[in-house]
């Protein structure tokens, strides 16, 4: 039964010099108690994705098509007052880069007890009680609740965030980059206790990551991003043993291994696409080292290679062996 | 989640305690500044003789106890002036309407300043641009003969000086709040707030304004200072109020006597030096309180 369906989302920016295709058809699902991770490089339309969802796109964002069904309601069809509604109660956010997310001049239990109370209109001294049980929960010592954030180290901070975002107790949390400016201790303690927590509140999640050995290691399902497109999505397991797409492949080798012989990392020419004017067929066509004739003309179906598992890419039978091998 | 329950009461406490705690290192921070530590001194003792002014003062500094002219003598410091007013009186009468004046327009005028910069921060588009050119409207007045004018139309009361100080001195404030508001309206825990669904008016007092606190009391305390001046300028060009002693109207009768010509140096030197020492007591604690609210001057420090 999943708990989010996302179908064909469309999603663009409106900027003085042209609509930016910035997502543009992406669907995926994410099952219940499970992790859904989406990689991909910086500006590829993951954080997007996430504001999609949230209803918490800019003033020049817009949703042009798609549904996004969340619980078995379609998010789009709401106004404003009844995204709030949902908004923290059934799904929410843990934002990118806990040490700005928090003020800094309100103690952290105030800040979360805030929103307990805001959504859920309950008593002062019952929201301070639930600050202080999910404090308990995310690890945190329940008597640091009227601390202030600059009391808190990055990592106890993330811990914060986690615990704000699960103030309601939501049926999802979308993390985006909830790691990134941690140290590698802290980024296997805050897997670790995120992991810990799915179990525990049969949560579900989407990470948003550019680290692929965190999704390897965490999720479930992938979602491989590349210009506001899905280039690859599957389990996780096949994706990552078989990729079937060329930019999958060049992502695994862009990262070291730490098991494994030795090898040089492999980086990918160029820079992403302006997605105000993307590139005409497929839209790795100019990066990719397997490019052809037909690349730049024809968009590559979007298609089922194995069961669950989606890619695009007009030579995925020609490059099947190669990939897999790690050629790219 | 077997957590057990807590009433509020603890952490009432436990946030009445943490707040002394930060007001202690606060105070320890504060300490260690001479500087800062001799303009509270000096405020502080403007503010005594002020309190105490009724009791300390020996004369009803509008009572005419003397022959017109004294120079200071037993009895009469100061001396008397004109009219046979004791100056020393006068003068310790007069830090009640200093500060009054100071703190209050100073008051008034940064409420003015934080509302509109707040607001217009906040909303940005056309109630931006109507409250930011009226704010340019401001600074571009003249202040001082605009002063004049106001207080001469209003007639001459503290109340009216009051006023008008701070209708002309909260452009500043508004400018600056305004921009500040600009910047944290920008940063992510504000968005965050938003998501969570935080009101408007819950994201700009419980959000942002406690951000521009420390800005807004630096400015308050450069108000007062500023306030302090423009009342002495005020009452001695004569729009002050008449009836209550101030320094600056000392300043105004030593002038119409010709104090300086005839060399009564004790009728001008004492009000002046006043109008300095409390603006300077307020500057230096400004100074220091600035250095520390402002974190990035405390790390100089060291």
């Amino acid at each position: 039964m999943p708990v989010l369906e996302v179908e064909g989302l469309v999603t663009h920016y409106l900027t003085k010099q042209g609509p930016v295709d910035a997502v543009s058809g992406v669907s995926f699902t994410v099952d219940a108690g499970q992790t859904f991770g989406l990689a991909g490089e910086s500006g590829c339309g993951k954080t997007t994705i996430a504001l999609s969802i949230m209803g918490l796109l800019p003033s020049n964002g817009r949703v042009m098509g798609g549904r996004i069904i969340l619980d078995g309601e379609d998010l789009l069809g709401k106004d404003e007052k009844e995204l709030r509604e949902v908004r923290w109660r059934k799904v929410s956010i843990v934002f990118q880069g806990a040490m700005n997310a928090l003020n800094p001049v309100i103690n952290v239990g105030e800040q979360i007890a805030e929103v307990i109370i805001e959504k859920e209109g309950v008593r002062k001294d019952e929201a301070w009680n639930r600050v202080r049980e999910l404090f308990d929960l995310v690890e945190l010592e329940p008597d640091r609740v009227t601390d202030y954030p600059h009391e808190f180290s990055g990592g106890m901070r993330q811990r914060v965030m986690i615990a704000m975002a699960l103030a309601n107790y939501p049926k999802l949390v979308i993390a985006d980059e909830p790691i990134t400016a941690l140290d590698v201790i802290v980024q296997n303690q805050i897997l670790d206790l995120m992991k810990n927590l799915q179990g525990r509140l049969n949560l579900s999640q989407i990470l948003i990551t550019h680290d692929l050995s965190v999704i390897a290691e965490t999720c479930d399902k992938v979602g491989i991003m590349y210009a506001g497109k899905l280039m690859e999505y599957g389990e996780a397991a096949p994706i990552f043993k078989t990729p079937l797409h060329p930019y999958t492949s060049a992502l695994i080798g862009a990262y070291p291994s730490i098991v494994g012989e030795k090898r040089d990392l492999k980086f990918i020419p160029g820079a992403p696409p302006n997605l105000i004017n993307p590139p005409t067929g497929c839209r790795f066509h100019p990066r990719c080292p397997h490019a052809q004739e037909i690349c730049g003309q024809e968009e590559p179906e979007y298609r089922e290679e194995s069961l669950g598992h989606y890619t695009a890419c007009h030579f995925v039978e020609e490059l099947r062996d190669t990939l897999r091998l790690g050629g790219h | 989640m077997t957590v057990e329950v807590h009433s509020t009461e603890p952490i009432e406490r436990e946030r009445f305690s943490a707040s002394i705690r930060r007001l202690k290192e606060f105070w320890a921070l504060y300490k260690t500044s001479k500087i800062g530590m001799f303009g509270l001194l000096l405020v502080l003792a403007f503010i005594v003789i002020a309190l105490l002014a009724p009791w300390v003062a020996p004369y009803d500094p509008r009572a005419l106890v003397g022959r017109p002219f004294l120079p200071p003598m037993e009895g009469h410091p100061l001396g008397t002036d004109q009219v046979g007013r004791d100056i020393y009186s006068q003068l310790l009468w007069g830090s009640r309407i200093s500060l009054m004046v100071g703190l209050l327009a100073s008051a008034f005028s940064v409420a003015i300043g934080t509302a509109i910069g707040l607001l217009s921060g906040y909303f940005r588009g056309p109630l931006d641009s109507i409250l930011m050119r009226i704010t340019d409207l401001f600074i571009t007045l003249p202040s001082i003969p605009l002063m004049l004018i106001l207080a001469a139309i209003l007639g001459r009361s503290v109340w009216n000086i009051i006023f008008v100080i701070a209708i002309t001195g909260w452009t500043g404030t508004a400018r600056m709040v305004r921009a500040q508001t600009l910047s944290i309206k920008e940063r992510p825990y504000v968005e965050a707030a938003r998501s969570v669904g935080a009101r408007d008016s819950q994201i700009m007092f419980r959000h942002i304004l406690p951000n521009i606190v420390p800005l807004i009391f630096a400015n308050a305390i450069v108000g007062i200072v500023n306030a302090i001046l423009s009342e002495s300028g005020l009452s001695f060009l004569g729009l002050g109020d008449p009836t209550k002693p101030s320094w600056g109207l000392i300043l105004r009768y030593a002038n119409e006597a010709g104090a300086m010509a005839t060399g009564r140096l004790w009728f001008i030197i004492p009000p002046g030096v006043c109008i300095m020492l409390i603006a300077i007591g307020f500057a230096f604690s400004s100074y220091s309180l600035d250095e520390i609210l402002n974190p990035r001057l405390r790390e100089r420090r060291g």
